[in-house]
């Protein structure tokens, strides 16, 4: 538990210093945001309905970059090595790691659900599920994404293969958080949102479960 | 003859004999007519399919369980994901085909072609994964992980699209046949079915050597020097 502690106020030093991650993610997350938003006709009426996709669309795009860099900037400064051979488990560095980059987005997250609630739908009504929906999504997120991230980092394949393999392995989690934040942005409320729950819950447990079983394999060099 | 020798002409014959079945012995069918015969193509390459990815994720348990005598067991998964491949490839191709015929529209979104799509770019990922890493013993590993989550995630994916799909009250949910189908369709069905599972066994093997002699070949150097 105090390793893990250690790790992450690491990690959170590194960006108290360069304030590096929260800084490129959310201009990112912004960028996205603006893009996705030239694909409605100017005046569109189903720009609440699709704000739930945007949202989903930016956090996992900016999730994508903070998980490569997490462990990209690890081996590029020679540090990845010092962690694998310090004498910590690697449940905890996964733990660790995975934690760090689940703070970073689902704050991140939190701020594009907010500001997408209120220019894209305009009502605020549902913003503190819509939240939690979001940090539960990225909790799950970060499970199998920081397997990969390790896993495809130091590979010719890394930039990639992240995505190809984390998108539709993410699907589950997609389908749920955009319906799940489609109802609570909109205010339209969802017949079967206890499903989408159950699924969600599924997913963040199976991620986490299946990366603490195999992260072992994928740090091995 | 060899194995694969004799897997090969007993896939050709195979084929030739579910062909057959296929136009001259099943009935047309009442209500969609000549189409519904992609029936026996669609629903067996599902079947492969499926059969192939539960190799992949067999064989990559034992890749991750074996430790040094990994290669065997990394080169079935390896091989058994291509071929699993090109199988989904012709589940979703003669989808489209059946579906723009029947429904008038090329892609419907319905629950099982959307979940066999994301089961095509997961193992479409797997491939990519491997064709760009180093060959060797940590891209097995590695590979093996990817086969084992992929093959978790499948019915988690398959439930979400199911639950995705109530919501849509005009997406038409695709069921073939079923259990009343009758009696010279399932024969046909069945015969098809045989004939692709000994299509899918020559191609695997096949992939197997081909993935064994190129190893050969790439070690052959340092055997010279050595």
């Amino acid at each position: 538990m105090r390793k893990i502690g250690v790790l992450l106020a690491k990690d959170a030093l590194a960006e108290w210093r360069s304030f590096e991650r929260f800084s490129t993610l959310g201009l990112f997350a912004a960028a996205v945001l603006l893009t996705l938003n030239f694909s409605l006709p100017v005046g569109s009426s189903a720009r609440p309905q699709a704000a739930a996709g945007f949202v989903w669309a930016a956090v996992l795009f900016a999730a994508i970059l903070e998980l490569r860099t997490s462990f990209e900037s690890e081996r590029r400064d020679g540090t990845l090595d010092g962690l694998r051979a310090a004498p910590i488990d690697h449940t905890s560095l996964f733990v660790a790691k995975a934690l760090s980059s689940f703070v970073v987005v689902a704050v991140l997250g939190s701020v594009v659900v907010a500001v997408t609630a209120a220019l894209f739908v305009g009502r605020l009504d549902g913003l503190a599920p819509a939240i939690g929906i979001v940090v539960l999504g990225t909790f799950g997120l970060v499970g199998w994404g920081t397997l990969f991230a390790a896993a495809a980092s130091g590979t010719r394949a890394a930039d990639v293969v992240l995505p190809v393999l984390l998108f539709p392995l993410l699907a589950p989690q997609t389908i749920s958080c955009v319906r799940l934040l489609s109802s609570y942005l909109t205010g339209e409320p969802l017949a079967d949102a206890a499903t989408g729950f159950v699924l969600l819950g599924t997913f963040d447990l199976l991620s986490w479960g299946t990366s603490i079983l195999l992260f072992d394999y994928v740090l091995e060099e | 003859m060899t194995r694969t020798k004799t897997l090969s002409v007993a896939a050709a014959l195979g084929v030739v004999v579910a062909l057959a079945m296929i136009f001259f012995y099943a009935p047309t069918e009442a209500v969609q007519g000549q189409v519904q015969r992609i029936f026996y193509i669609h629903v067996p390459s599902a079947w492969i399919s499926y059969l192939a990815f539960f190799i992949v994720a067999a064989a990559s348990i034992l890749v991750l369980a074996r430790g040094r005598d990994y290669e065997r067991w990394d080169r079935i998964a390896s091989a058994s994901a291509e071929v699993g491949l090109v199988f989904t490839t012709v589940f979703l191709a003669t989808g489209i085909i059946w579906a723009k015929r029947a429904w008038g529209v090329w892609w419907s979104w319905d629950a099982r072609l959307t979940s066999t799509l994301v089961l095509w770019l997961i193992y479409g990922g797997y491939v990519a994964f491997r064709n760009m890493s180093v060959p060797g013993e940590r891209r097995a590993r590695l590979s093996a992980v990817i086969g084992i989550v992929g093959a978790i995630d499948l019915p988690v994916v398959h439930f979400a699209v199911l639950w995705w799909n109530s919501a849509h009250p005009d997406a038409t949910v695709l069921s073939p046949g079923g259990p009343d189908l009758p009696g010279s369709m399932l024969v046909t069905l069945l015969v098809s079915l045989a004939a692709f599972t000994v299509v899918f066994s020559a191609m695997l093997v096949a992939r197997i050597r081909v993935d064994a002699a190129e190893a050969h070949i790439a070690a052959a150097p340092e055997l010279a020097r050595a």
